[in-house]
């Protein structure tokens, strides 16, 4: 453990610069994978730096903290050795990959939890494959035709669950997935599952040790021996514990950032900085103008294979372009909240009391819930998408996930939906997206393998007891944060997205939807603007956030789909 | 009179059997033959309380707004006959007297002959009887269908088979209303559901969830509960009950009076009805000397504020916090009823339903 002397926090004023990454003093040692389609010099163009092409014998393999039974893999050579032994089920860590076999087959695989992820695209005679949508773009191979039932599961989740994309043809695959290509048949195989419910459950003591331990095992794997560390601190619950862990156990300084939107804004910052005194890190408050956010939005939007409409993105982004300056490792507290009880679920409990009787009924509250505009839908889409849109089809594809007999009590099934679909379509994807231009090594401990499986053996009422959220973990970290993380009211990370589209960002955002997204053909140019005039009605209308929304998917639409 | 469907203007003699001659569509109302209202008028009513579809609405609050609309009419009738006297008699006088200020002097005396006859014949309380808001409301859903805003209450049913852990869960807040189609607001407008919030009645609505909300809600020592309710005799006890009942709080949690009583109910003048209790206990614990004397006349009811400015009203009372000085008091949006136990106490916040109140969405930036 290595403290620092204590500092006053440096606060720095984010600026405009040249688009994300360009210029980065580092890169990352192992880079993007692609191949397939004898598209090859397109692809290695389009992955960046260290990128890798598949060949015929190697596998192209990017990873990241891969151990097999604590054992690290530190070489391509060690990848071949598991895939010939069949040991994939047995990696833990992040990675995406690709091999051709002996027999000419492809296979796919992405790690368990989705901490990297892969596009890919049938062919006639085998697959076209990438770590980015749009490097399967360029290649030509692909027509760019848009999904449109998939507009409507991005404007009601703000990302794209599941297997599907934006483009017609182009498919994501499944955290856990392995996927085999010959000649044309295409075999899916889940290598991993998340675990079913333990039959007997240890006691409270007993998974509260567990649990320390396996928290201090995932952020010690991930920590760079020997050289500082960064992490992202918001000052709540998650990325608090993986700070004080990563200053218990690490042997050299800590570095935290944190986010600020100016000092009229609500926010966080008391918490994180008490938390970076306590521990005694090198803190940095890193401060976005909403000119810095739209200078750099559609560079950012650029960095998605998918859009995903969540605020943070951008922020992100600019929080690691700020890091990358200092550490080459940013650590972070995804994951809490899927895993250990976060917001959402008493929402959906509530449901569940008030409403279960009428079709689809948990499945439309779990839509609503992510507070975008799936009850907006049959007003904003144009009949374009409508017709596109099969019957209840968003309703139906989440059947599966809500009543799935692997776990029988409901809010462990929630979180199972939320580890899956959440953590593997949008957190992850994201942090990895945003990070990789800078050269950095963005690490999750709280969605380690270990973590993910241990969180499914504990009770959901030792999650959320009462209605005290994240009642274990808070447990099982009570000595290293203070009383006031600890027993902080619940909170999210707000960005001031409403009073940016009611001031400096309105002109932009009418340009961005009115002129860019509603020739598209998706969106009722009435509702746009109604939308851009405050003017949807309601209790809680969301402007600011449904506006983001849009002006994400414009960006990606002419960043990505038409770059 | 103008047909909602197509727009067409049409005259009287234009319209057999309350016919569009544009459409053919059946008009619900005709004002010549006694109506009170025109179809657009009624249109314009529905789409008032329901913020143009966007909030959805009880019988009950349409009600209010259609008597909310009959006032107003009032005025405009008297204005018009009176400018047709002043014109008629400025024409028997010549046309010595300059335009501009003709003009001037018609204004101001129709607008001071408009406050006079208020002012003469005030009248606090609603003046459409429900039989007449039921024949208007039942002749616009034959003619037209109920909107799709429109809350119908659905018949109860048997719960289906609960998930085995739901129970075991609670949460921090709840609002506790006195009436179930005020409840019936809160849901169908999925007030519980974005506010993380439990919402019962306190006669034990919703019958299927019930039991397992307040059981579920007892757990929570550090439950927050607020209020809502009309300003009626019982209403305005609903907070004292729930602070002091051994079936609900009973000194256990602090409860936060959010609902209307008598001293916001100036701006809803004409809205009010009359005092249904014959009882109304004496000042004391959970009344006002003051709300004793309102309360034995009037009943205000909370289904006459738009359903709109409810939820953003509530959102903002649920969401603000009384502001402790040193010696530990509150500041003046909160008035302190009674003293609980340990944990317990009832305050009553002044400025929920104050005319005040913004018009603002409660604020909801974006979560990352």
């Amino acid at each position: 453990m290595v403290t620092s002397p204590a500092q006053q926090p440096l606060l720095i004023h984010a600026t405009t610069g040249p688009p994300l990454g360009r210029g980065s003093q580092r890169q990352r040692a192992v880079g993007r994978i692609g191949g397939g389609g004898g598209a090859a010099a397109p692809l290695a163009r389009a992955l960046g730096p260290n990128a890798q092409v598949l060949g015929p014998t190697l596998p192209a393999v990017d990873w990241d903290c891969c151990t097999v039974q604590g054992k690290p893999l530190r070489s391509v050579e060690d990848w071949l050795a598991i895939l010939q032994a069949q040991r994939l089920s047995e990696v833990s860590g992040a990675f995406v990959l690709g091999w051709q076999d002996a027999a000419g087959s492809i296979t796919l695989a992405r790690d368990a939890i989705g901490e990297r992820t892969l596009y890919y695209a049938p062919l006639p005679d085998g697959v076209l494959f990438a770590s980015h949508l749009r490097a399967l773009l360029d290649t030509g191979l692909v027509p760019r035709t848009l999904n449109l039932p998939a507009v409507a599961a991005y404007l009601s989740y703000a990302y794209i669950p599941g297997r599907e994309t934006l483009v017609q043809g182009v498919y994501e695959l499944l955290p856990g997935e392995r996927v085999r290509f010959l000649k044309g048949a295409i075999e899916s195989v889940p290598f991993w599952e998340l675990p079913a419910e333990p039959e007997v459950t240890a006691t409270e003591a007993e998974l509260c040790a567990s649990l320390r331990h396996c928290l201090e095992a995932a952020v010690q794997c991930r920590l760079p021996r020997g050289e500082a560390v960064g992490a992202f601190l918001s000052g709540g619950l998650d990325s608090s514990l993986v700070v004080a862990l990563a200053c218990l156990l690490h042997d050299a300084p800590v570095y935290t950032y944190s986010v600020s939107f100016g000092p009229e804004y609500a926010n966080e910052l008391p918490f994180s900085s008490l938390l970076a005194a306590h521990c005694g890190t090198i803190h940095r408050i890193v401060e976005l103008s909403p000119s810095v956010i739209l200078h750099h939005l559609d560079d950012t939007i650029g960095l998605l294979s998918d859009p995903i409409g969540d605020p943070l993105t951008v922020p992100n982004a600019l929080l690691f372009r700020a890091a990358a300056k200092e550490v080459g490792v940013v650590l972070n507290g995804e994951g809490g909240d899927p895993c250990f009880g976060g917001p959402k679920n008493l929402p959906m409990v509530l449901a569940e009391l008030y409403d279960s009787h009428n079709p689809y009924c948990r499945e439309r509250s779990y839509l609503r819930a992510h507070l975008k505009c799936y009850d907006d839908l049959p007003h904003l889409l144009t009949p374009t998408v409508r017709d596109a849109l099969a019957e209840s089809l968003l309703e139906k594809r989440l059947v599966e996930y809500l009543a799935n007999p692997r776990w029988r009590q409901f809010v462990t099934r929630l979180q199972a939906l939320n580890i899956t679909l959440k953590g593997g379509h949008h957190i992850l994807p994201k942090v990895d997206a945003t990070s990789f231009p800078f050269g950095v090594l963005a690490r999750s401990p709280l969605f380690d393998r270990a973590i993910v499986e241990l969180s499914l053996a504990i009770p959901p009422q030792l999650k959320l007891r009462g209605s005290v959220e994240k009642y274990l973990l808070k447990q099982a970290v009570a000595d290293l944060l203070p009383r006031s993380i600890l027993d902080r009211p619940k909170s999210g990370m707000l960005v001031p997205v409403e009073a940016w589209f009611q001031g400096p960002l309105l002109p932009n955002a009418r340009e961005r939807l009115l002129d860019g997204l509603a020739p598209y053909g998706l969106i009722e140019r009435s509702w746009l603007e109604r939308l851009l005039a405050g003017q949807l009605g309601g209790a809680r209308p969301r402007h600011g956030a449904k506006t983001w929304l849009l002006v994400t998917l414009e960006a990606w639409l002419r960043t990505v789909f038409r770059a | 009179m103008k047909c909602i469907r197509c727009g067409h203007d049409s005259k009287y003699p234009e319209r057999s059997n309350k016919t569009c001659p544009g459409c053919k569509g059946v008009f619900a109302f005709e004002p010549r033959e006694g109506d009170l209202f025109t179809d657009t008028a009624f249109h314009n009513a529905l789409l008032a309380v329901s913020s143009h579809g966007a909030v959805r609405f009880t019988s009950e609050n349409l009600y209010y707004e259609i008597c909310r609309r009959k006032r107003s009419y009032r005025a405009p009738i008297a204005l018009i006959v009176i400018l047709i006297i002043v014109c008629a008699v400025t024409a028997v006088l010549g046309a010595r007297l300059h335009l501009g200020w003709l003009f001037g002097t018609l204004l101001a005396f129709a607008g001071t002959l408009t406050a006079v006859v208020n002012r003469l014949n005030p009248n606090p309380f609603v003046n459409v009887t429900p039989g007449e808001f039921n024949r208007l409301w039942q002749r616009w859903c034959d003619v037209h269908g109920a909107p799709e805003a429109f809350i119908l209450r659905k018949q109860q049913t048997k719960a289906a088979a609960a998930e085995a852990d739901i129970g075991d869960y609670s949460f921090d807040r709840a609002v506790i209303c006195d009436r179930d189609s005020t409840v019936d607001v809160l849901l169908a407008n999925n007030f519980h559901f974005e506010n993380n919030c439990a919402v019962l009645a306190i006669t034990g609505y919703p019958p299927g969830p019930f039991a397992t909300v307040r059981a579920m809600l007892k757990r929570n020592p550090k439950l927050e509960v607020f209020a809502l309710h009309d300003a009626s005799v019982t209403g305005c006890q609903l907070a004292h009950k729930l602070g002091t009942d051994p079936d609900w709080f009973a000194n256990d949690v602090k409860v936060v009076d959010v609902g209307l009583r008598p001293v916001h109910a100036k701006p809803f003048f004409g809205l009010y009805r009359e005092s249904k209790s014959g009882y109304v206990p004496p000042e004391g614990e959970a009344l006002t000397a003051e709300e004793v004397e309102w309360l034995g006349k009037y009943t205000l009811e909370l289904a006459a504020i738009r359903p709109e400015q409810v939820l953003k009203r509530l959102f903002r009372a649920i969401n603000r916090k009384p502001s402790p000085g040193d010696d530990g008091g509150y500041d003046d949006t909160f008035i302190f009823i009674s003293s609980g136990g340990d944990g317990g106490g009832v305050t009553v916040d002044q400025a929920s339903f104050s005319s005040d109140a913004g018009d603002t969405d409660g604020g909801a930036d974006g979560f990352g």
